[in-house]
């Protein structure tokens, strides 16, 4: 999940790409064009293949376990409930089972989402539904994958699978047009996997994208847990740490519990409400009519709820999105 | 000010800057809110033009309203409809009274949204971070739309009377200060309530009318629009999206809803005040809030992500929004 996503200082001056120095390199390409210069190309194509490297897409992610992953051994906790959300371990804990579970089984958060097109100085658009589905495992690590890790550790196997809607019907459509941009955009699913460690004193590392979260293995680090009326919310989010024309990259989840529910050990698979806001730049999703030169933003609300079995997925997600990837179970 | 704990386990220190004086002159928070629970799905038509030119004129959402002051919450009738459950979402009709009674009720009591939200930055090139949290509360009351007021309206049309209570918060820990830092200026900013009324029509063939900003929502009264509401599993669920529609600097501008309530339960005529579970995104620039300490010409966007439920009763409402919003704004109530 980017739930827990770095967050740059206070003020602090983001290392890496000057958006400055950027510009005077762009001016220099022209120049160098005229110029002749073999030498004055090959420094800028060294230079402007730096930025392309540092420049993020979720597109790329891999997209499928190919290894029987999601088959380790199942995690489980040493304490299923009455938990102290100020204390660092069973702060964890809390976070763990609100979101997932303790008890080795596997989670599913199917959700609906919705799209829209942002853009500078003009009105953007509804541009997409989506049905999609988180599907987790928590697992046992194993050493040879991820090398010597706190006792207590747990690897989050995640697969993500969305496929996309018509936002007037909310049901699947092959081609669509953008109704910013005037182009056709033949939709694809959006499938991709990864893996997360969280730490039993409350970090995690996102092992594929340590930009998103790395922190140190033996360092408390708290959840934001906050009780409101019966309930619990868990916030986090943040921003993309690393600069370049990702940016703006960010997320923001909510995840609200029956705190009652959270707190009973003999709850162990309990029901969970999930609200998800996304941004990030349009031309991550190649298909849409973007490249990396356009400015326009593709924002994304989601509501999900968790379950742990398939038969409780609803049946508009079985028939859109789990028979086109049965993988995904 | 108090520094009792209340049952949710906040400290109420409620901050004391929010002087009208000054509110007046700093600006606006995603004002987009309102409009979320509302407006109909689509691009704008403006969007689609091919002659679209940015305007002048950047909206700044800090400049609404903010209270009502004729007693307008309470002096209208009731708005009651002439179904109360069996819709035919497949009916406009009856699919704008299934909305009605996801987000609202159909007779013609009361509803609060109390919500926890929270907010980040964004901006060209570098990172952003998070800005500040917040508890807010919608208070609406459907009433019959007096024709002397709204001219013309369809038989059947429901004005939606609302108000809009925001009170900001340390987004690290979700408890009350009086300010918090800005993770991209590093500068301090003091915290500005968000309160704001605002009045919607809700016809009966679909379409819907944001009275104070039509650029949100200014559908045909007698056009038929469907609802988007669908049914998921056991759930209903309701979409709502609104792009401000006019050019400018305040782009990008827009907000997004979803709600999801028990199929069965809003099927059922004899299930009137209902629970509903509420989702909002809005997104503006940063500049609305001038209190943020960025101004018109900054790149700077806000996006703001509110998790809520809508309750028919004062006691639904949770301790946490009664001490931070409730004490300090009796009318809204």
């Amino acid at each position: 999940m980017r739930s827990e996503i770095a967050q740059n200082s206070p003020a602090e001056k983001p290392s890496g790409v000057d958006p400055l120095r950027r510009l005077i390199v762009g001016a220099l390409a022209g120049a160098a064009t005229l110029a002749g210069s073999a030498d004055v190309r090959a420094e800028i194509a060294k230079k402007k293949g730096a930025q392309e490297e540092e420049l993020f897409n979720a597109y790329n992610r891999t997209k499928q376990f190919t290894n029987s992953e999601l088959d380790g051994t199942p995690w489980k906790a040493g304490q299923l409930g009455n938990f102290d959300v100020n204390d660092p371990i069973e702060n964890r804990l809390a976070r763990l089972k609100m979101t997932n579970n303790l008890i080795g089984k596997r989670t599913y958060i199917p959700m609906l989402t919705r799209l829209v097109i942002g853009r500078d100085q003009l009105p953007g658009g509804v541009v997409l539904g989506a049905a999609g589905m988180f599907t987790w495992q928590l697992q046992e690590p194993d050493a040879a994958e991820f090398g010597e890790l706190p006792e207590g550790t747990a690897v989050m196997r995640s697969m993500f699978t969305a496929t996309y809607l018509n936002p007037e019907t909310m049901e699947p459509v092959k081609t669509l047009k953008n109704p910013v941009n005037g182009k056709m955009m033949a939709l694809e699913d959006y499938a991709f996997v990864e893996n997360f460690l969280t730490f039993p004193k409350g970090g995690s590392r996102f092992v594929e994208e340590r930009q998103f979260s790395d922190d140190d293995p033996d360092k408390p680090k708290m959840s934001l847990i906050k009780p409101w009326g019966d309930e619990l919310v868990l916030y986090a989010g943040g921003t993309y740490s690393k600069p370049g024309d990702h940016q703006p990259r960010f997320t923001e989840n909510m995840w609200r519990c029956k705190k009652a529910d959270v707190m009973d050990p003999n709850k162990t698979l309990i029901e969970m409400s999930y609200t998800f806001m996304g941004a990030n730049k349009a031309f991550e999703k190649p298909w849409m009519g973007y490249d990396t030169n356009d400015n326009d933003m593709l924002f994304s609300l989601a509501i999900g709820q968790k379950v742990h079995r398939p038969e409780d997925i609803p049946d508009f997600h079985k028939r859109v999105l789990v028979e086109n990837h049965p993988d995904r179970i | 000010m108090t520094h009792s704990r209340d049952e949710d386990g906040l400290d109420p220190l409620v901050s004391e800057h929010n002087a009208l004086s000054r509110r007046m002159l700093l600006a606006a928070t995603a004002g987009t809110a309102g409009a979320a629970a509302i407006a109909a799905a689509g691009c704008s038509e403006a969007a689609q033009s091919d002659v679209e030119k940015p305007a002048e004129q950047a909206f700044n959402s800090w400049e609404r309203t903010k209270n009502f002051t004729n007693g307008e919450m309470d002096s209208g009738t009731p708005w009651v409809a002439p179904k109360q459950g069996n819709f035919d979402l497949s009916n406009a009709f009856d699919a704008n009274l299934a909305r009605l009674k996801i987000i609202n009720n159909l007779v013609g009591e009361r509803t609060y949204v109390p919500m926890v939200l929270r907010a980040i930055s964004g901006r060209s090139e570098q990172p952003g971070g998070v800005m500040y949290g917040g508890y807010a509360l919608f208070t609406w009351q459907l009433q019959v739309a007096d024709p002397k007021e709204f001219p013309g309206v369809p038989e059947g049309t429901a004005l939606q009377r609302a108000q809009y209570s925001c009170v900001y918060v340390d987004p690290q820990s979700m408890q009350p200060v009086k300010e918090t830092r800005n993770p991209i200026t590093g500068k301090m900013m003091q915290l500005n309530d968000y309160i704001f009324v605002e009045n919607f029509l809700w016809f009966p063939n679909g379409g819907v009318g944001f009275v104070e900003e039509p650029e949100m929502a200014n559908d045909d009264p007698n056009a038929v629009k469907m609802p988007h509401v669908r049914e998921l599993g056991d759930d209903i669920i309701l979409t709502g999206d609104g792009i401000y529609s006019n050019p400018g600097k305040h782009h990008p501008r827009f907000t997004m809803a979803l709600w999801r309530a028990s199929l069965e339960q809003i099927m059922d005529s004899n299930r009137p005040l209902e629970s509903a579970y509420y989702s909002h995104q809005g997104v503006s620039k940063a500049y609305e809030k001038p209190w943020t300490g960025h101004t018109v010409d900054e790149d700077v966007i806000i996006g703001t992500l509110a998790s809520g439920k809508k309750v028919h009763s004062v006691d639904d409402i949770s301790d946490t929004h009664k001490r931070l919003i409730l004490e300090k704004y009796p009318d809204r109530v």
